[in-house]
């Protein structure tokens, strides 16, 4: 079955670059294409669809206030001539981000990385709270309270918003432990919660205001976790 | 329909269309008229934006027309775009912006024939 598609976009080329793109690729029938967030926003409200061509920056709603009105979240591919839009793109669980102008060729890969999407979150484990040992005794923290980690000598430090847990580990442990999609080690001493970064800049990230160095190896692999490259 | 050996004029990025476009004359025919009827309209709003002084307008305005130029080979164009959008985000002196703004308008008026052959060419 086809998946539905809808396209909004306020630049008529760029529209139909998709709506050729989604012809071409067989699998998509573009079930609308909009040139402003209002009357894409009456269509969704009745209709369900499976994927959502979004551009970001539009006259009246922007791309994510139209997806703040939403009663439901499709699949949602951003389109922009920008990629500074990191943070709320993880937000909103984009699942990519493709930078315009964009060839068939990664378009094709998006609409692949959708089907993966679809796959893995079948397998994705439910649980979502993970015992550290600190100062002696056993805390129950929530994966999506976790800010970072860092190593410090023999030792990891847990950060969350309101204080942090020292226990004896190593990062790599942690890691190995952890193994959700949402955490991922982006320095030798920094393990990170990708969906609590708020800035990102040539070779640093910023979570809650904390600066984090980020590997130059590890750089392309970061930008792609977080759907920007 | 197979067009692989459509050679674009070497003024364009011909690397870039052929990739984007991969021999489809059609498809490259209807973006080529699209960037033709529309570009006037484009510098239009952005013009009426421009000379008031309404700068986040016409960063937006610039913005909007950054892939455009892409579309047709004109990646070059789409650079000097974004230096505009920068300088505007930057807050940069009206006046050195004028200045990106005129040679940016003006290198346009000049690849503007180029598209239009190449349209001609593709029909």
């Amino acid at each position: 079955m086809k998946l539905k598609a809808v396209i909004v976009d306020d630049e008529p080329m760029a529209r139909s670059f998709l709506e050729r793109y989604c012809e071409k690729n067989g699998n998509l029938d573009v079930a609308g294409s909009f040139p402003n967030a209002e009357t894409a926003l009456d269509y969704l409200k009745s209709n369900e669809i499976d994927i959502l061509f979004l551009d970001v920056e539009m006259p009246g709603i922007t791309g994510f206030q139209l997806l703040d009105q939403m009663l439901y979240l499709p699949r949602i591919i951003l389109t922009s001539s920008k990629t500074d839009y990191a943070f709320d793109a993880f937000q909103y669980n984009v699942a990519d981000y493709l930078k315009k102008p964009f060839t068939y060729t990664r378009f094709h890969e998006a609409i692949c990385k959708i089907s993966n999407i679809g796959n893995n979150t079948k397998a994705v484990s439910k649980q979502e709270d993970i015992f550290i040992k600190s100062e002696g005794k056993y805390v129950r923290l929530n994966y999506d309270d976790i800010l970072y980690i860092e190593s410090v000598g023999d030792y990891v430090k847990y950060f969350t918003a309101s204080k942090h847990y020292l226990t004896h580990s190593t990062l790599k442990a942690v890691e190995e432990k952890m193994n959700r999609e949402q955490f991922m080690k982006v320095h030798r001493s920094y393990i990170v919660n990708l969906g609590k970064i708020k800035d990102i800049e040539d070779h640093s990230l910023v979570i809650e205001g904390k600066v984090i160095p980020i590997s130059k190896v590890l750089k392309s692999e970061v930008l792609q976790r977080i759907n920007l490259a | 329909m197979d067009t692989a050996t459509f050679a674009f004029d070497e003024r364009l990025d011909t690397g870039f269309l052929d990739e984007l476009f991969e021999g489809d004359k059609e498809h490259t025919a209807i973006v080529f008229e699209q960037f033709l009827s529309g570009i006037h309209l484009y510098l239009k709003e952005a013009d009426d934006n421009f000379f008031p002084g309404n700068m986040e307008l016409f960063r937006q305005k610039v913005h909007k027309l950054k892939p455009v130029f892409s579309f047709v080979g004109l990646t070059g164009l789409t650079h000097e775009a974004e230096v505009i959008e920068n300088q505007c985000r930057q807050n940069c002196g009206f006046a050195e912006i004028e200045n990106s703004y005129k040679d940016f308008k003006n290198a346009i008026a000049e690849f503007i024939p180029v598209i239009e052959s190449e349209l001609l060419k593709l029909k």
